[in-house]
């Protein structure tokens, strides 16, 4: 009994001491704490913290309270707080979450639109949507910043008149991060004239004003020294290795999920928009459909092949798919191109980001490329300041990394590019909002999606917003390499949503996203990504994984969708 | 009445009356201490489940906002995609490896290994900490402790006793030794908490049956066998009949590892309920579909697990 008194004690303290340090722990990941300011109107703002994070919002916060420091509330409140709420996990709760709970205004991903609205979850933001601008000298309305896709998909038609219940957020695709130093410091462009160029060595070059026109076939773009066609990038992997390089790390653990948007991104390109679309409203004629040995399937190549909602699986033969896997195959076969623990291990996605910023800092080998998407820089802030620090190493606006554009299959695939944007991020606002707040959120809606919140956004968040708006000069200047990048190659591209109202689609959200469109079967066995596939089975040629794709696509796959 | 009986009378009153005050106040601590876990079953288990009941027989048509009635119409469905969806295929024979794998190794294991420790042999207390560490610790961080450990240390340290010369994948990144990887953390993870409560039931074995047992020289083995083991039994009956309820809800520690994409050749059904479930959070259309793969599996459980129940009752070994 005695001995069990100090052990007692010692347990009693250690439940007081961990009870203590959770009194300074909110409910959430939020950096951002803030008192209610009792003599104020509130504003309750839901954000995704993740790769965008939430410096943009706080920025467009203290600006706005700044505007409306004199907005007359009722109860004789005088001036606006908007109070944060941010999370590290998208909103997929149910409409009765959002009409009961505090949050106003909602910047999410992965929202089911439908759901929400089905469930009344959605405020009616049609006059906030579809009156100009004016107040911020703009003429159009935040509904013509959208594509015609976005709007037939956000509005709802009632009583013969479109409604507004949502708006587009933030834009995400993915890619090929590079680094800008490395490629100028060890000559990893093309030069102009290379193809005539006997040696590899011959081929490349570190003067930037000597670039081959790249994909897009033009001088004097963004695009100019990039490889131009997948031997080309083939050719490029192998100089860089040879160049006591590693050509590309990416993130063990998602590595599936990872080469899956990769994929679609490569599929969206060599596709086209109208082909692209097919994939999410199929209703159209496909020309490039084809069997797995790479013949027209059905005469679709000479005579078009009809797509509706009863045979949208034979959409897994479209010819992108087949050059995606032959693309993604060729680097995920190349052992020697990768970095250590490329498959499962312990790399996360913003491990691989650490690694790829601090690489030939500690004595370990440089690393070119990181796959990963258009929000990465904004992702790895903590892991720029960390490398600033520890290796002496510039910030994020000090070094230089850019978005490679995809390289094309075949040289006669060169010229303008399509970008598929599969993220379905949307901004909502809660259907009780009470009354008296509708005048102010309406506002504050009209302010974050004016030109200048949404230019700042991505000088910011080096990532886009998925509306039509210019970037000012001075944000322009003030932007990184990246950024410059990224907002050069979604201005000269195609985009692409990934939105539909066919009711195939709404209904069955979950099978049209880069995380079911990849199933195939091989040697017998079903694997959800054509990565793994390849991985799994070293010996699997392209064509063999592709017929899997159809084969799945054809049976279980279709024979899921709910009709 | 005297002086005597009087103070006799109040002291009963007195003690009646302190008597019901306690039981009121042990009625309101019973009530107050019951109330959040009763409350917690009635809303996360009998409205869950009611609204899976009603969600089996819906048709959720998102594009009009229609929601319509369907006697059959999911649960042939769902059969269907039991039978023809290759991952369930797969995930059947995987289900069962999940349940009998560990069945056999790990509780033969945590039964002798419990009887090491009730026994009081060297390193007795210590083994018992180090064994029920894993289920202290947060399932999530000793999975990524795991997962850091086979797929990075052991590599690490292959390739440091070849002096570099060999490397090998990671347990769980090489697809030949992955599931037998986690199939190991599994019966590892669950070894704790089954030796903890082996260990406990045979410390409640009367010591004069023990000693009843010595004086007719029985010890050693036949101690565990005639004495430990019977004694233990119940015990053992409620992990095995608990492993065969959760059959179809084993999520072998899948979703710790991968989240919603373990590679091909791991899937069992309660991963794959669990990743469908989150699929369906953006895809409400498809929850009815879920929800009638639920019914199915519990049309299945529930028998199976009252037959086993029965059984064990019918020739399990007695303490008598």
């Amino acid at each position: 009994m005695k001995r069990r008194k100090p052990i007692a004690l010692i347990l009693s303290v250690l439940m007081a001491f961990s009870v203590a340090s959770f009194v300074g722990c909110k409910d959430n990941d939020d950096p951002f704490v803030e008192k209610l300011d009792p003599t104020r109107t509130q504003i309750y703002v839901y954000n995704y913290y993740a790769g965008f994070r939430a410096d943009w919002l706080l920025s467009a916060k203290k600006q706005f309270e700044e505007m409306y420091k004199d907005y007359p509330g009722v109860d004789g409140k005088v001036g606006v707080q908007i109070l944060m709420d941010n999370r590290k996990q998208e909103f997929n709760d149910a409409a009765s979450t959002v009409r009961n709970g505090t949050n106003e205004v909602y910047f999410t991903e992965g929202t089911s639109f439908h759901g929400l609205y089905n469930g009344d979850g959605l405020y009616d933001m049609t006059e906030w949507m579809t009156e100009p601008l004016t107040e911020f000298g703009e003429t159009r309305s935040i509904a013509d910043k959208m594509t015609a896709e976005q709007r037939e998909y956000m509005g709802v038609e009632i009583d013969g008149k479109e409604r507004y219940f949502s708006l587009p957020n933030y834009s995400g695709f993915s890619g090929i991060v590079y680094n800008k130093d490395l490629f100028k410091s060890k000559g990893f462009y093309y030069k102009k004239g290379h193809e005539s160029a006997s040696s590899i060595y011959d081929k490349f070059t570190g003067d930037t004003t000597d670039l081959s026109s790249g994909p897009d076939g033009e001088y004097g773009t963004y695009d100019d020294g990039m490889p131009a066609t997948y031997e080309e990038f083939y050719t490029l992997c192998n100089y860089i290795k040879g160049s006591g390089v590693v050509p590309f790390i990416w993130t063990g653990v998602h590595y599936k999920a990872y080469f899956g948007k990769l994929m679609m991104s490569l599929v969206a390109d060599y596709e086209g928009p109208e082909e692209t679309r097919l994939n999410f409203s199929p209703d159209g004629v496909s020309h490039t459909l084809i069997n797995a040995d790479g013949t027209s399937y059905q005469n679709s190549k000479e005579q078009g092949f009809v797509i509706n909602e009863s045979n949208a699986y034979e959409l897994a033969r479209q010819e992108g798919r087949l050059k995606a896997t032959e693309f993604i195959k060729e680097i995920l076969d190349t052992s020697e191109w990768q970095s250590s623990n490329a498959y499962e291990g312990v790399v996360s996605h913003t491990d691989a980001q650490a690694l790829y910023l601090s690489s030939g800092m500690d004595g370990n080998r440089q690393i070119a490329m990181l796959i990963d998407g258009s929000w990465w820089e904004g992702e790895a802030t903590d892991a720029f300041d960390d490398t600033a620090i520890r290796y002496n190493a510039g910030n994020k606006y000090e070094r230089n990394f850019g978005f490679l554009p995809l390289p094309k299959a075949d040289k006669t695939k060169k010229g303008q590019r399509t970008i598929l944007d599969d993220l379905g991020s949307m901004v909502f606002v809660k259907a009780t909002l009470a009354p008296e707040k509708e005048d102010i959120v309406g506002k504050f809606i009209r302010f974050m999606n004016s030109d200048k919140m949404l230019s700042e956004f991505t000088r910011i968040t080096s990532a886009l917003k998925a509306l039509d708006y210019e970037v000012a000069e001075e944000d322009y200047a003030q932007m990184t390499t990246f950024a410059k990048d990224l907002w050069e190659m979604r201005k000269s591209s195609n985009m692409v949503y990934n939105v539909s109202d066919t009711p195939l689609v709404v209904n069955n959200r979950s099978y049209f996203a880069f995380n079911t469109y990849w199933y195939t079967r091989v040697n017998g066995r079903s694997y959800q990504y054509a990565s793994e596939a390849i991985h799994a089975n070293p010996s699997a040629s392209v064509r063999e994984i592709f017929q899997g794709m159809i084969d799945y696509q054809s049976s279980n796959w279709w024979n899921e969708l709910s009709k | 009445m005297d002086e005597k009986q009087q103070l006799a009378t109040k002291l009963v009153a007195s003690r009646k009356k302190m008597s019901s005050r306690g039981s009121k106040r042990d009625l309101a601590f019973y009530s107050v201490f019951m109330i959040w876990p009763v409350l917690h079953f009635c809303v996360f288990y009998i409205a869950i489940n009611f609204n899976s009941l009603l969600l089996t027989f819906q048709k959720i048509d998102l594009a009009s906002g229609a929601t319509t009635w369907t006697l059959f119409g999911n649960l042939g469905t769902a059969l269907n995609r039991i039978f023809t969806n290759p991952e369930l295929v797969e995930a059947f024979g995987n289900s069962l490896l999940a349940y009998f794998v560990p069945l056999v190794i790990a509780t033969p294991l945590a039964l002798l290994f419990s009887y090491y420790v009730y026994k009081k042999m060297p390193l007795a207390g210590l083994f018992r900490v180090m064994l029920f560490l894993p289920s202290i610790i947060s399932a999530i961080i000793m999975s990524v402790i795991f997962k850091f450990f086979v797929d990075s240390a052991i590599p690490e340290f292959v390739s440091l006793i070849t002096g570099g010369n060999k490397t090998i994948e990671g347990m769980m990144a090489n697809p030949n030794t992955r599931f037998g990887t986690i199939m190991f953390y599994n019966i590892w993870g669950c070894f704790g908490v089954n030796c903890l409560m082996y260990v406990n039931s045979m410390n409640d074995i009367p010591p004069e049956q023990v000693e009843a047992a010595h004086l007719d020289g029985a010890t050693g083995f036949k101690e565990f066998w005639y004495i430990s083991l019977p004694n233990v039994f119940s015990t053992l009956a409620t992990f095995l009949i608990a492993g065969v309820a959760g059959l179809f809800t084993n999520q072998f520690n899948l979703f710790n590892f991968y989240g919603d994409a373990a590679p091909a050749g791991l899937t069992t059904y309660g991963y794959w309920m669990y990743k469908q479930t989150l699929y369906a959070a953006s895809s409400p259309a498809q929850m009815p579909i879920v929800a009638a793969m639920g019914i199915w599996m519990t049309l299945v459980a529930v028998p199976l697990t009252l037959a086993v129940r029965k059984l064990f009752d019918k020739f399990g070994p007695s303490a008598e």
